[in-house]
């Protein structure tokens, strides 16, 4: 739905106003050149029009968008491509001539005229409602009774009504419960990612209440492994990685935080809702989360929009700004609300109900956030500091003000304006923080800027040599003092020039602006680094963008610095958006103006503070009057006042990637997709098939992520719940009741009949009502009758449906390379169960090479779940590789499960489980009084969750003694030969019993 | 060794064992079932399988060799001679033309190319001395001389050139290939990368299966080193391993027997069960096809084995195991370059040096290459594919390198339905962008594609909401190149 558009004047679309001149016109001139130049590709009749654009009739034309702007040839997309102005060249084989070109101007120009030939668009018109209508996702869910069924004995509760009911209707009845040792191992497995302890295993089979079970769900829920477990499919979603790929696979600082927030959000079972609201928007909250050592939980969620690729020194900065954000705005969507929304990048999407102007209006509000590493354990505490501070300080105004007026005999302006002349002709404000009640909001990472007003008193305390002396501010300024420079982060820094400093918790932002020249003034005092992020980029490092980032030190004066961004950012004509990011390096620094300008811009400053400082400073001030002596007085106890607050600042901090908010951008549609392309401004907004195209207008002063949460998690919206909902079903079984996860769109598959979409309808109303509780979803699920049948179905229902889409059995599962790997590390014992902190470098072969390669990491991930072995793009582990781990790029709910010899090779051959099955070995060895028998049972217990059948018992003897001799030993005189029992260990783990769960 | 299955070999998937096939099998032994294929490899070869139930039309190759020149070569100092730039040779090119942004931003004047062209074969095509060996089978191959990529930088080249796309992620074109057709050879992996010492800037997510199954994704080999990761057991001989898999197979019967119904396990488990033997074939076949002492010695001296340089040796290695993968039915072979010093094709400085090494490694190897699948008939059904990533700027960066250039550069097909002694296409007389014919890194793939028997638009992967191709939404077969 690009307005750019088409006979933007009614009048030009009605045959009957045609001027003749006009008809005569397209028909003699016009008309053939479409024929002959443009319908070889751009004919619905001739087959698929190009781009969707058909020449074939006056109303398919009219069907395409932002084709051409009515009277303006030079707006005109039509004109710039026959031109070849730009990157998209027509006709494709040639410039066309001079005077063909003219007459396609003057076409435009004169409106558009086509008479209407009566021909009805082949192509269809782009209809929200209609595809609303007509696709189930976009109605709200339900609530059913579950159904009547003949055998409610079956049922433990409503899902295995709807369950049964399917299967009573196509004469099928449910497989018996599976034994209670395959229920112990299927639930382990699948909550927790870990085979189940063999003591618990011993104690549930034994264990007489009728509960067992039940119990043992509650003990593996209750268990920080279902955290990391669940954490590790949401992290398939976010597309987590934590280095930024590309070329030299920068790292994302800090990323494991993010991480870590989501095992905890899912083993505290954080509800859902709040889940969502953090990482769309944790830094937005009114309350946001604290932990007991006051650290701000909800703000690391939203470093769940800076887990994707970014690049250093792109040629085109704008296009890879759009590339970053669809990328942003694509797993939002189908995180979410299980919707391609990136497919309506380039035009409205092809099949659901979503525009492009949907898509920019999301986009703009990814775009009016910017990065940043947020100290997130002291943000709270040092952001209460500062308020103290500032408190202080306006009381030191208002108390000192009159009494230095009295000493100097001078007046201090009451609207301390600190800026006297106009701003000179072609330059832009970016920021002005001159005057404390102006426009320009001060924007911070953290605590450290504070907002005075010229004439703000300020009090060098007394040292040995020197008395305490008062001054005013000569400016209005964003202030960052001494004390916030000493600020310190645990953890990584950014690479390249910004990562020169800690700046977590020190950056001053000014709001975005789209700004045009090249040329930025910076009016600061103080040492300071200066970063000018253009088109959001913030990956400074490589040949281009250097000057970018710049530090300054002025000595203590304000000065006028320049920055020029013209060397490698080119296009200024046409404008970037830019935010400055300024951080203290040093000392106590200030920040007056920012200002896009060729030349330097020039000021009147008022001159009174100058002359009161003099006064203050001059050596015949008489400091024995009484004012003078209360104004020495007062301002020696601000100075003890003001060290004594600033000695509570909390200096180092442990940071995460996250989002800081600043005004609201609106973006415009990008004709295909593309950054060269801008069409009409898309204002931020919410998807219009869900909220309608009358929506209150989003806040200017924000990006609007709170309210985009808002609207995600609203109750009538009909997808958020519903994709939760269908992705715990596809953890716990396999297979979605909606197959395609991320996907609930037209080209997603849908529920298999009406009693699925009842289930998953009313499952989805009642996570709502009952507060979006993850963990009480999985525990209704996995003690259903439904989730304990046995895997193995019936012959009939084999015949009848053998993909068991109607759930007549429990679908037998290959674990997930990271369970595969951590149940190697749980069986042979070296699995070390620590829970979070920093990831563990990934193993690298001979056969991972390329650029930014690390050092390699231990081949056994240091006993470590997988889940915490490093994400780096460029180097990922080639073991979860292998067993299907997704590539992180986009939103994965669904990882694609393949049976391939390299999964074989992996358990025969790889070192890794040639050195664990010694291990596990060496701990079945480790207690000499057992039996061999025995031994065999305890290796069964805990690669299978079982003992072994007879024949197994005597196969394994057979084998332990086989392979002893092989080995050149002896087993039945010894028979602790460690060889013989490692290649017992390894062949167990090469059985398919080991990966496959029941 | 020179015949070839026929086409139909992969139109059809291979049917997962049957119980009863599965059963017999078994009662054999694991050793038994992997002793009788290393007898009778040729009749124990299964083809695995692609999506494609059938060609969209007959194909004229089977297989590809794509030869990846990293970091661009310069197109006005290999295939595309501009006696324009000795005229203007010094100038400012920004008073001749319109530059575009360039990566390094450092746009000297100038450059005329420092090699003298020479015309080769009937064609009588003009080749520069960089490449005599080339030149001298120039009649075997098309040149494109207006290729564009859309990136001026290394990794998003890169990305864009093996997989249509510039961003991180997608699947590469080995991948798509063999999502379409399989391999002809199941005891080895269908898409092959041969690494000759330089992984390409993006990493090895240029030869990633992306979003499809992990069956497509490029198997990294090493010339003359262990070969493929994990094919070398761990155990001291050939029988220990063999009595702890045909144990482990014992227990596997156990399970599927248990999990069985009506006699038939779950079709996961079988083939996973199948996946094994291959898994051990593999471990046979992999060492057989990297054991190249078999190859007479006329064979090494002609791909400069001999060399006595030792990157000449390494890319003649790799040349000559990308024939040997082609002979076995692997379908799509990828060689990446060695290193010669300095750095591969990105000579932002240094032209002469840089070029000269590099061409020096690749040029003898290549043409033997072409020669020896002529000689051994399976040229015509093989498709060889030699590119950068982009070209480089007919002006200097700095003083004597040239900065990347998209706009347009030069690329070369040979082998199965490519015309030979053809030229298509031309820059400005400058060599820096595209005036006539100017095709798109799509254009490529799709006519790849197309000399697989492969329609571009209706190989498809649904994905993300949408039916994923290739070629992307876009792509038109390079018809001037064909046979």
């Amino acid at each position: 739905m690009v307005a750019v558009l088409l006979l933007a004047s009614p009048g030009a679309a009605e045959t009957a106003t045609l001027p003749p001149e006009d008809l005569e016109f397209f028909e003699a001139q016009v008309r053939p050149l479409l024929v002959e130049h443009c319908s070889g590709c751009h004919s619905a009749e001739a087959g698929d029009p190009e781009g969707g654009l058909s020449f074939d009739s006056r109303a398919d034309f009219l069907a395409a968008k932002g084709v051409a702007v009515a009277g303006h040839p030079d707006q005109s997309l039509l004109v710039k491509v026959v031109r070849y102005d730009g990157d998209l060249q027509m006709p494709p084989d040639g410039k066309l001539p001079a005077e063909v070109i003219r007459t396609f101007e003057e076409w435009v120009r004169r409106g558009l005229p086509w008479p209407d030939d009566g021909k009805q668009a082949t192509i269809a018109a782009f209809d929200i409602a209609a595809r609303k209508a007509d696709h189930w996702c976009w109605h709200p869910p339900q609530a059913s009774a579950p159904p009547a069924v003949q055998s409610a004995g079956w049922c433990r509760g409503e899902i295995d009504r709807f369950v049964l009911a399917r299967l009573e209707a196509a004469g099928l009845e449910p497989v018996p419960e599976a034994p209670r040792e395959v229920l112990v191992r299927r639930a382990s497995e699948i909550l927790t990612g870990l085979p189940p302890h063999p003591e618990d295993l011993a104690r549930v089979i034994a264990d007489p209440d009728l509960l067992a079970y039940e119990k043992y769900v509650d003990q593996l829920l209750a268990s920080p492994h279902y955290g990391e477990r669940f954490a590790r499919h949401w992290l398939d979603v976010a597309r987590y990685g934590e280095t930024r790929g590309h070329e030299f696979d920068f790292s994302i600082p800090n990323a494991w935080q993010y991480r870590d927030w989501v095992v905890r959000a899912f083993n505290g079972d954080l509800p859902y809702d709040q889940f969502v609201r953090e990482q769309i928007a944790g830094d937005l909250l009114d309350s946001p989360r604290l932990t007991a050592k006051n650290a701000n939980e909800s703000v690391i969620g939203t470093g769940f929009w800076l887990l994707g690729e970014e690049v250093h020194s792109p040629v085109d900065i704008r296009q890879d700004e759009a590339d970053r954000i669809d990328n942003r705005v694509d797993t939002f969507g189908k995180a979410f609300l299980g919707l391609a929304l990136g497919c309506a990048r380039c035009h409205d999407h092809k099949f659901d109900a979503i525009s492009d102007e949907d898509y920019y209006a999301i986009a703009g509000m990814v775009m009016s956030s910017s990065y940043r590493q947020v100290p997130f354990d002291t943000l709270e505490h040092n952001r209460a500091v500062a308020a103290r501070l500032t408190a202080l300080d306006g009381e030191m105004r208002g108390d000192l003000r009159p009494l230095i007026e009295t000493v100097t005999g001078l007046a201090l302006p009451a609207d301390a304006a600190g800026r006297a002349a106009a701003t000179n002709a072609g330059e832009t404000v970016l920021a002005d923080y001159m005057r404390p009640h102006d426009a320009t909001p001060l924007i911070a990472d953290a605590a450290a800027w504070e907002q005075v007003p010229a004439g703000q008193p300020s009090v060098v305390a007394a040292k040995s040599e020197t008395p305490l002396s008062v001054r005013v501010e000569p400016l209005g300024h964003a202030r960052s003092d001494a004390i916030w420079s000493t600020l310190a982060t645990r953890g990584e820094r950014e690479v390249g020039g910004l990562g020169s400093i800690d700046r977590a918790g020190r950056v001053l932002r000014t709001p975005k602006s789209r700004m045009v020249g090249g040329v930025i003034w910076h009016r600061v005092r103080g040492n300071l680094q200066i970063f000018a992020a253009v088109d959001g980029h913030v990956v400074v490092h490589g040949p281009l963008y250097g000057p970018a980032v710049m530090t300054v030190d002025t000595k203590g004066e304000w000065k006028w610095i320049r920055q020029d961004l013209r060397r490698d950012i080119k296009d200024w004509e046409a404008g970037h958006v830019v935010h400055v990011e300024y951080v203290a390096i040093e000392g106590q620094a200030g920040v007056a103006e920012t200002v896009a300008s060729l030349t330097e811009p020039q000021r009147v400053d008022p001159d009174w503070p100058a002359r009161v400082n003099d006064s203050l400073a001059a050596a015949d001030v008489d400091w024995t009057t009484e004012a003078a002596a209360s104004l020495l007085q007062k301002a020696s106890r601000y100075a003890a006042d003001r060290a004594a607050i600033l000695a509570d600042v909390k200096v180092q901090s442990a940071t995460a990637p996250a989002l800081l908010d600043g005004n609201g951008i609106d973006q415009c549609v990008l004709l295909k997709g593309s950054a060269a392309r801008p069409g009409e401004v898309s204002p931020r907004r919410f998807l219009e098939a869900i909220d309608g195209p009358d929506q209150p207008a989003w806040p200017r002063h924000s990006s609007g992520r709170k309210e985009l949460a808002d609207r995600v998690l609203d109750p009538t919206n009909p997808l958020t719940a519903r994709v939760a909902v269908n992705r715990i079903w596809h953890h716990l079984f396999g297979r979605g009741l909606v197959p395609t996860t991320d996907n609930f769109g037209k080209l997603g598959e849908a529920a298999a009949d009406p009693h699925a979409q009842a289930l998953l309808d009313t499952l989805a109303v009642r996570f709502i009502a009952e507060g979006w509780s993850i963990k009480r979803l999985v525990r209704e699920i996995v003690t259903s009758s439904t989730w304990r049948m046995a895997s193995t179905p019936s012959a009939r229902a084999i015949e009848l449906d053998p993909l068991n889409r109607l759930m007549h059995h429990h679908p037998l599962r290959r674990l997930e390379g990271e369970a595969v790997r951590d149940k190697i590390l749980a069986v042979s014992g070296r699995l070390d169960r620590t829970v979070g902190g920093p990831s563990v470098e990934v193993f690298l072969t001979d056969f991972h090479d390329g650029r930014g390669r690390p050092k390699t990491g231990p081949l056994d991930g240091a006993g470590r779940r997988s889940l915490y072995t490093k994400i780096r793009r460029n180097f990922l582990p080639g073991f979860l590789l292998a067993f299907d781990m997704p590539v992180p790029f986009q939103a994965m709910g669904r990882r694609t499960v393949t049976n391939v010899p390299a999964q074989a090779l992996m358990l025969m051959n790889d070192p890794f489980v040639a050195e664990q099955s010694t291990l596990w070995a060496r701990q079945t060895l480790a207690d000499s009084t057992r039996s061999p028998a025995e031994r065999i049972d305890q290796m069964y217990r805990a690669a299978f969750a079982r003992l072994p059948t007879s024949d197994e018992q005597a196969a394994a003897r057979e084998f332990l003694a086989g392979q002893a001799t092989r080995h050149g030993g002896d087993f039945t005189t010894d028979p602790r030969y460690e060889p013989a029992w490692a290649d017992l260990a390894h062949a167990l783990i090469n059985t398919k019993e080991f990966i496959f769960v029941p | 060794m020179k015949s070839r299955p026929t086409h139909h070999c992969r139109r059809f998937r291979p049917q997962p064992l049957s119980r009863r096939d599965l059963l017999r099998q078994a009662s054999c032994g694991f050793g038994g079932v992997a002793a009788a294929a290393l007898l009778h490899h040729e009749a124990a070869r299964a083809t695995s399988g692609g999506v494609l139930p059938a060609l969209h039309h007959p194909a004229k190759a089977t297989s590809v060799i794509f030869l990846y020149m990293d970091g661009g070569v310069s197109q006005v100092d290999s295939f595309d001679p501009k006696p324009r730039l000795e005229q203007d040779a010094g100038k400012d090119p920004r008073t001749l033309f319109k530059v575009d942004a360039t990566q390094f931003n450092n746009v000297g004047t100038v450059l005329p190319s420092p090699w003298k062209f020479q015309r080769y074969g009937q064609s009588g095509i003009p080749v520069s001395d960089l490449f005599p060996h080339i030149g001298s089978v120039v009649d075997e191959v098309a040149i494109i001389r207006s290729m564009t990529s859309e990136f001026p930088e290394h990794t998003n080249a890169n990305y864009f050139l093996h997989t249509g796309s510039g961003l991180q992620g997608r699947p590469s074109m080995g991948a798509w290939t063999t999502y379409g057709l399989g391999s002809d050879n199941a005891d080895l992996p269908g898409y092959m990368v041969i690494n000759g010492g330089l992984i390409p800037p993006g990493g090895l997510d240029n030869f990633t299966n992306g979003f499809l199954p992990a069956t497509y994704q490029g198997s990294i080999v090493k010339p003359n080193a262990v070969g493929l990761a994990n094919v070398k057991p761990q155990e001291k001989s050939a029988t220990h391993q063999l009595a702890k898999l045909d144990f482990a197979r014992r227990l596997d019967r156990g399970f599927a027997e248990r999990l069985a119904t009506a006699g038939t396990a779950p079709d996961a488990l079988e083939s996973a069960i199948t996946n094994q033997e291959l898994a051990y074939r593999m471990q046979t076949e992999v060492p057989n096809l990297l054991e190249i002492a078999d190859e007479t010695a006329e064979t090494k001296r002609a791909y400069g084995l001999e060399s006595d340089y030792q990157p000449t040796q390494i890319f003649g290695t790799e040349c000559l195991l990308a024939r040997r993968m082609v002979e076995r039915g692997v379908r799509f072979v990828e060689l990446t370059c060695p290193k010669v010093g300095g750095d591969r094709w990105d000579q932002h400085g240094n032209l002469r040096a840089g070029h000269e090494n590099n061409a020096r490694a690749v040029d003898q190897p290549i043409a033997a290459l072409i020669r020896d699948l002529r000689a051994r008939g399976l040229l015509d059904s093989t498709l060889v594919v030699w590119s950068g990533e982009f070209g480089r700027t007919p002006f200097a960066q700095g003083k004597d390198g040239r900065d990347h250039n998209p706009q347009g550069f030069s690329l070369w097909m040979a082998g199965g339905g490519v015309k030979g002694g053809t030229i298509v296409g031309a820059t400005d007389d400058y060599g820096y962008r595209v005036v006539e014919k100017k095709f798109m890194i799509h254009d490529l793939h799709a006519t790849m594609l197309h000399l697989l028997g492969i329609d571009h638009e209706r190989l498809t992967y649904r994905f993300s909401g949408r039916d994923m191709r290739l070629t992307d939404v876009h792509g038109h077969v390079i018809q001037d190149i064909l046979a």
